[in-house]
């Protein structure tokens, strides 16, 4: 069989003889591959209630994701300036989770109907990519 | 880009990007929700530029301004600063 492929050694390495962890780059191993990617935000209703942000992909298949979400900080009494990965668990208590879950066709993001106090304006961050996930 | 709006315009989503292929476009975010499309494309000189609404579609692809900072009116489907 042929051995052929894309190799790609991190500096001073020489990308004929480099092991694998010299490489930054080898076709042989796969790789996550982006299908989309992008933001955005949601308001918490008044009077609080859950809420779930729906991302239609339509892949046909359960594809892997990444999400990440500022939280409120009860500790501080504000919403946090960095963004979190999700799943997240609000650790005082009560329905206050913020939980991404994949389907074939959807990608959607359950916010506890206690996560953020009403008003409270949550950003969000969101990578599909074109693995499958299951 | 593609940015998706509620009825009262507020920005609830987009899809980050200059070219959005077909299955992007199949893409949806929100319920109940409108969207707009800025595909990147090649001028007379061959460079790449939003398809609408140039100077706000390039401070979004360069960071200089977020979605957050806008919201879309609904009549004339044009993003305006907050």
């Amino acid at each position: 069989m042929a051995n052929y492929g894309l190799k790609i050694s991190k500096p001073g390495y020489d990308v004929s003889s480099a092991s694998d962890s010299e490489l930054v780059y080898s076709s042989k191993f796969d790789t996550l591959k982006v299908f989309s990617s992008g933001s955005g935000s949601i308001t918490v209703p008044n009077p609080m209630a859950e809420q779930t942000v729906t991302i239609t992909h339509n892949l046909g298949y359960r594809p892997a994701f990444m999400f990440y979400t500022q939280i409120f900080d009860v500790f501080s009494g504000s919403v946090t300036s960095g963004y979190y990965m999700s799943p997240y668990t609000d650790p005082v208590g009560g329905d206050g989770s913020i939980m991404p879950y994949v389907s074939t066709t959807t990608l959607k993001i359950r916010y506890g109907a206690v996560h953020a106090p009403a008003g409270s304006v949550i950003n969000y961050k969101y990578f599909i990519f074109y693995n499958k996930a299951i | 880009m593609i940015i998706f709006y509620d009825k009262t315009g507020k920005i609830v989503g987009t899809i980050d990007g200059r070219i959005h292929d077909e299955a992007q476009l199949k893409m949806w975010i929100g319920e109940g929700t409108e969207r707009i499309v800025c595909q990147w494309e090649q001028n007379e000189s061959g460079e790449y530029e939003p398809s609408i609404q140039k100077e706000i579609f390039t401070q979004l692809d360069s960071g200089e301004r977020k979605p957050q900072d806008f919201k879309v009116n609904p009549q004339t489907k044009e993003l305006e600063l907050l």
